[in-house]
């Protein structure tokens, strides 16, 4: 049922107990005295109620989507970085999935030196897009190939293209998406990873997807990833938990791009700035020892 | 896309996770026999939705799932 968009035929379980559906008569005996009768019916009603509230016909769940769990990154630490290597797949990633669609407007090809790709490699694939830039001195607009300061290209000029492409529903730009959503990376990997079959009952309007992870459930998004969709340089295998682990961890990166200087530079404010306190505290309480132990007495 | 047999490593790579979930299905049986009671229930009303109970489904596999599935990436 789950990941599979097709309907799978299990065979059934066996059909739950009758206990667990509410009974309108109980099994004692029917009395014929009209007053016992009467005690029947009020016992049976309170039988039926009851057995509504049995436990094992509620469900825990009152939201209108489930919450992503925390996976096991390695960048969640106190101390932790990035995976440099995964922010570089991710980057590919989004590169030949999501820019097709989803824009990245707040990250620029310096951003990306030092973290996936080196200046020359940087410059050589700004240098691939064209930018539209100007006016010129004859107050005409330009194209230019791309440079190290040309943010990363968008897929639609604006939101109406956006949209009309789209049915209506513009996809989201990824920049902040890490910090703009609850659950941060692990609410985007469980979306990527979390398609599955609507459940019994559920209303689904033509061209959405189920996603038990999107509030509401109805995602205008297709799945996007496929197994062996991308091909990696460095040779891992292009799963679609994979890939998901890679563009989440990139577009974390995207979002924090500050979270490696942060962790280190917020490490050593905090240990000296904790030795200073220590220091400090015990100075001033010697200082302060004689006037806090102070005692004074009344001789007469 | 190839066909060949004679590749060595050009098949294509399958994701676990969908073998992972299945394994976790088997110890919430509770959750699933839960679901399909409803199911049975508002198939016999005509309307309903068991949304709710497919929830809990999924948040027991996923409690399952989530500390195991990045073993098996990089």
């Amino acid at each position: 049922m789950l990941g599979s968009r097709q309907k799978s035929h299990t065979s059934h379980p066996s059909p739950p107990p009758s206990s667990l559906l509410p009974h309108p008569n109980p099994t004692p005996p029917h009395p014929t005295h009209p007053q016992a009768l009467h005690r029947v019916a009020l016992g049976s009603a309170s039988a039926a109620s009851l057995a509504f509230l049995s436990t094992t016909l509620l469900s825990k769940s009152s939201d209108d989507h489930i919450p992503s769990l925390g996976y096991t990154w390695t960048h969640t630490g106190f101390l932790d970085a990035f995976d440099a290597k995964a922010v570089r797949r991710g980057y590919q990633v989004y590169k030949e999935v999501c820019a097709t669609c989803h824009s990245l407007e707040k990250i620029h090809f310096r951003e990306l030196q030092g973290v996936t790709h080196s200046s020359k490699e940087l410059i050589e694939m700004a240098s691939e897009i064209d930018v539209v830039d100007g006016p010129n001195d004859e107050g005409e607009m330009f194209e230019r190939p791309g440079k190290l300061s040309d943010p990363l290209p968008k897929p639609y000029a604006n939101e109406e293209a956006g949209r009309a492409a789209n049915g209506g529903a513009l996809p989201p730009d990824l920049s902040l998406m890490a910090k703009a959503r609850h659950g941060g990376v692990d609410y985007i990997f469980a979306l990527l990873t979390g398609y599955c079959e609507a459940p019994a009952g559920k209303v689904m309007l033509p061209g959405l997807y189920y996603n038990p992870y999107f509030a509401g459930g109805a995602i205008a998004m297709p799945p996007p990833l496929q197994d062996g969709q991308v091909t990696y340089p460095d040779g891992t295998e292009a799963t679609t938990s994979q890939m998901a682990r890679d563009v989440s961890v990139f577009l974390n990166w995207a979002a924090e791009p500050e979270h490696d200087e942060r962790k280190l530079q917020g490490f050593k404010y905090l240990t000296v700035l904790g030795l200073t306190l220590a220091v400090t505290g015990y100075y001033k309480r010697f200082r302060w020892s004689t006037l806090k132990t102070r005692k004074i007495s009344y001789v007469n | 896309m190839e066909d060949d047999d004679d590749d060595d490593d050009d098949d294509e790579p399958v994701d676990v996770l969908p073998k992972l979930r299945e394994e976790c299905m088997s110890g919430c049986k509770k959750e699933i026999d839960n679901y399909k009671a409803c199911e049975e229930r508002i198939a016999e009303k005509g309307h309903g939705d068991c949304e709710s109970w497919y929830f809990d489904q999924l948040a027991c596999v996923d409690k399952c799932v989530v500390p195991k599935l990045f073993e098996y990436t990089k």
